[in-house]
């Protein structure tokens, strides 16, 4: 419960980030979808099926006696001197005679042959060679860093990553108006090599992540993703961003099954198509396609309701500023239509104002947060001693069995965290694992103790002061015995970690 | 160990020496109420046992030997015409006077005799014609089977061995148990030493006594854990049933009276752990481990009693 909190907190504050520094409304809506989907999807999992039941050929007997129903053979009368278990007692209340049946069974038949229980299936695992698993997670590595060092050190390839450096810069403006400094790159430059090689570097990560269990690489990789967009105020085209979240999500939906990833690639292209083809200004590669299903869909409504329609060519679109879709403009001022370029400061002055509010409230928990966190540790060590207190207490509960079972149990974990406890075994069975390190006589009593915990525990019978006094001594030796002899770190856990100490 | 039981216990070692925790067991599953399984080699003194057994409290007992052509009517008795009274009357068969009967080698009868002995062990009566007859209080059956059977003859099937609360094993006596058994019989049998020294009455006092015994949430929760831990273990077809579970329940309590106290704790239920659940798990075709393993997996990994109050 407590990693799907965390986990949903870490896609929250990368959804926020995103939202924040994304320029484009679109965007975010489609990026903050792809982002939270595959979590939404992770937290409500598909039921597990039941165990099917168990059907298993048990050996059936054969029936080798006979029953006195069986039809006989042979019927004749009583003589004296026939065994009266011959004698046929329907047929002869029937006949009001005695009679009595002829045939022998056989005495020593043995049993037919019973059917044999169903052979073993061949619970076939794959073979993998022992040294590939070995080595399976260190190839990927392997890979990964061989593809990142041939990028540093081979010019070629150093000089093609600059030059995809330079497009993203290039895609980078047209979404959000920063400039940035061009690296120095030979003309003519193919980004093929260095490409290729951060194709295999992104392909051996993902070997590595999909070949660990746990879900830190991929969360990682989303989180350097986002940040690193975040942090810089560069953009990968939004095509390029959806698909690499939705891959990671797809990564997180591990155990994956046809029907989940399904699913999850529906929702995210719907919601892709949606956000893209209906709303303005998400990428000027799509803004013709959202333009023409506009213009259809409002004629479609037109000619349903009859009002008069607006002319195409009187349009008026809201565009970002950018170098692009100024470019665009320019282009379609020429091909006769209208528009007004909408500016940076109107554009945040349309923002919705819930925005403005989130903002304030984050900051406000922020500041209280950093008021806060210098206290916290003192406020956690207090709550702990009180806890302690409190454990004490019930050492003098008026009812001595559960002073008993309180006191034994606090000296069960006195011993499991000074290291002499002996595991999930029966408090019985303790006195011999604590014999090689604890005085021989602390043994016998702890054994003596724990059938007074046994009855206090496990009877309904009243237990006496005797009793309590008795665990009480117990107490304080096993404290000032294991208090002498254990380090800071184990005073500390018993302090602070598991409260039992004052 | 309560005196009454040691006084038996006394009694019976003078005809079976060398095998007082058997013993023990067979008196623990006579006290909860149960049925006992023998699973021996053939000649090890089981019939010498039940007899001493049956000897020492009072019972009366009785052996049925078990072959292929034994009919279910000669052990719940049959209905026979009297010509005399024009009349059917009922004849017992070898169940309906006895306490402690003994049933050899049953693995060798017909389904239909197995079938009319296990319902008769579970109801504790005999229905013959539509009429119902009542077995003695107490009552209880010992059956045996070889495991080193003649040829052509099964272990009782899964289901069946599901009904017996133990299934123990006697075992080849050890040198110095064996000296003295040899020496003892050489001129009289030691069985016609044997005293009564409890009374059925008092028995069936301890039985329900031993009904009494008391069992708390954490006991059962223990129990349930345990019997659910044998289904779901990887190595294991077919776990223990709650009909096991039940058993187990007995058995520890049966257990603890004997030990002289009157509530269970969690050492009972593992003391009785074996005796009770071994013949109820089945293993996997391929599994490669012996029940043994499985027990002790399971004893090792679910969470104590004792230890589940901690925290």
């Amino acid at each position: 419960m407590i990693r799907k909190c965390i986990c949903a907190a870490v896609w929250l504050l990368m959804a926020g980030t995103l939202y924040f520094f994304e320029n484009n409304t679109g965007t975010r809506i489609v990026l903050a979808a792809a982002i939270i989907l595959p979590f939404a999807l992770k937290l409500f999992p598909a039921r597990e099926r039941g165990v099917e039941p168990v059907e298993r050929d048990l050996p059936a007997r054969d029936d080798t006696g006979r029953s006195d129903d069986a039809i006989p053979g042979d019927i004749r009368d009583y003589v004296p001197g026939d065994p009266v278990r011959r004698i046929h007692w329907k047929l002869s209340a029937k006949m009001d005679r005695l009679l009595v049946r002829q045939d022998e069974p056989d005495v020593d038949a043995a049993p037919m042959d019973e059917p044999k229980p169903s052979p073993a299936r061949e619970a076939g695992e794959p073979k993998i060679g022992d040294r590939l698993k070995a080595w399976r997670l260190f190839i990927p590595a392997a890979v990964m860093a061989a593809a990142l060092a041939m990028l540093l050190l081979i010019p070629d390839a150093r000089n093609g990553a600059m030059a995809l450096i330079n497009r993203l810069y290039d895609w980078s403006e047209s979404v959000n108006a920063y400039v940035y400094d061009r690296f120095a790159v030979p003309e003519g430059q193919s980004v093929m090599p260095a490409a290729g090689l951060l194709l295999l570097c992104l392909a051996a990560w993902l070997t590595l992540t999909v070949l660990q269990k746990r879900h830190w690489p991929v969360l990682m990789t989303a989180a350097a993703l986002a940040g690193f967009q975040a942090y810089f105020g560069v953009a990968l085209p939004p095509w390029l961003n959806v698909m690499s979240f939705s891959a990671l999500g797809l990564l997180e939906l591990r155990p994956l099954n046809g029907k989940k990833a399904a699913v999850f690639i529906a929702a995210v292209l719907a919601a892709a198509l949606l956000v893209g083809l209906t709303l303005p200004g998400v990428d000027s590669a799509t803004e013709a396609a959202s333009e023409r299903v506009r213009d259809r869909l409002s004629r479609l409504t037109q000619g349903l309701s009859g009002t008069a329609a607006e002319a195409p060519a009187d349009a008026v679109e809201t565009r970002h500023v950018n170098p692009q879709s100024l470019l665009t403009g320019e282009q379609e001022a020429r091909s006769g239509k209208t528009y007004r370029l909408v500016t940076r400061e109107e554009e945040q002055i349309s923002m919705p104002r819930w925005v403005d509010y989130l903002r304030i409230a984050l900051l406000l928990l922020l500041s209280a947060a950093l008021i806060v966190l210098p206290f916290m540790p003192f406020y956690i060590l207090n709550a702990r001693r009180k806890k302690a207190r409190v454990k004490r207490q019930a050492f003098e509960s008026s009812d001595a069995g559960e002073a008993v079972v309180a006191m034994f149990y606090h000296v069960v974990t006195w011993l499991n965290v000074t290291g002499h406890g002996a595991g999930n075994r029966l408090f019985a069975a303790w006195s011999e694992a604590l014999t090689p390190d604890l005085p021989v006589e602390y043994a016998g009593r702890f054994l003596k103790c724990e059938t007074l915990f046994e009855e206090a525990r496990y009877s309904d019978h009243p237990m006496s002061e005797a009793d309590r006094a008795e665990l009480l001594a117990l107490v304080d030796e096993t404290e000032n015995m294991l208090y002498v002899q254990s380090d800071w770190k184990t005073r500390f856990r018993l302090k602070y970690v598991e409260c039992v100490c004052e | 160990m309560r005196d009454e039981i040691e006084q038996v216990l006394l009694q019976v070692e003078k005809a079976v020496s060398g095998k007082r925790d058997v013993i023990v067991k067979i008196l623990s599953a006579l006290l909860a109420k149960g049925h006992i399984l023998l699973d021996d080699v053939p000649g090890v003194g089981k019939t010498t046992l039940a007899v001493a057994l049956s000897r020492a409290i009072g019972f009366d007992f009785k052996r049925i030997q078990f072959t292929p052509d034994v009919l279910p009517s000669d052990i719940v008795g049959f209905s026979m015409y009297d010509r005399g009274t024009d009349r059917f009357t009922y004849r017992p068969g070898a169940l309906a006077e006895a306490n402690l009967v003994l049933g050899d080698e049953i693995n060798r009868a017909s389904s239909k005799t197995q079938s009319a002995l296990l319902e008769a062990m579970e109801e504790r009566q005999l229905t013959v014609d539509g009429e119902t007859h009542p077995l003695q209080t107490p009552f209880a059956v010992i059956a045996t089977q070889n495991s080193v059977g003649a040829a052509g003859t099964q272990l009782l099937p899964y289901a069946q061995m599901d009904r017996f609360l133990v299934r123990l094993s006697l075992g080849y006596p050890d040198y110095d148990a064996q000296m003295a058994l040899l020496r003892d019989r050489q001129t009289e049998n030691p069985l016609d030493r044997v005293a009564c020294v409890l009374s059925r009455e008092r028995f069936v006092e301890m039985q329900k006594a031993v009904r009494q015994v008391t069992v708390k949430d954490a006991i059962l929760d223990y129990v349930t854990r345990l019997t659910m831990a044998s289904r779901t273990h990887e190595k294991v077809e077919l776990g223990v049933s709650p009909r096991g579970a039940l058993f187990l329940c007995r058995m520890a309590k049966a257990r603890a009276w004997i030990d002289g106290r009157d509530y269970i704790t969690g050492g009972d239920v593992q003391a009785v752990l074996w005796d009770v659940c071994a013949h109820r798990i089945l293993l996997k075709a391929d599994a490669g481990v012996t029940v043994l393993t499985v027990l002790d997996d399971l004893v090792r990994t679910v969470k104590t009693p004792d230890h589940r109050g901690l925290r």
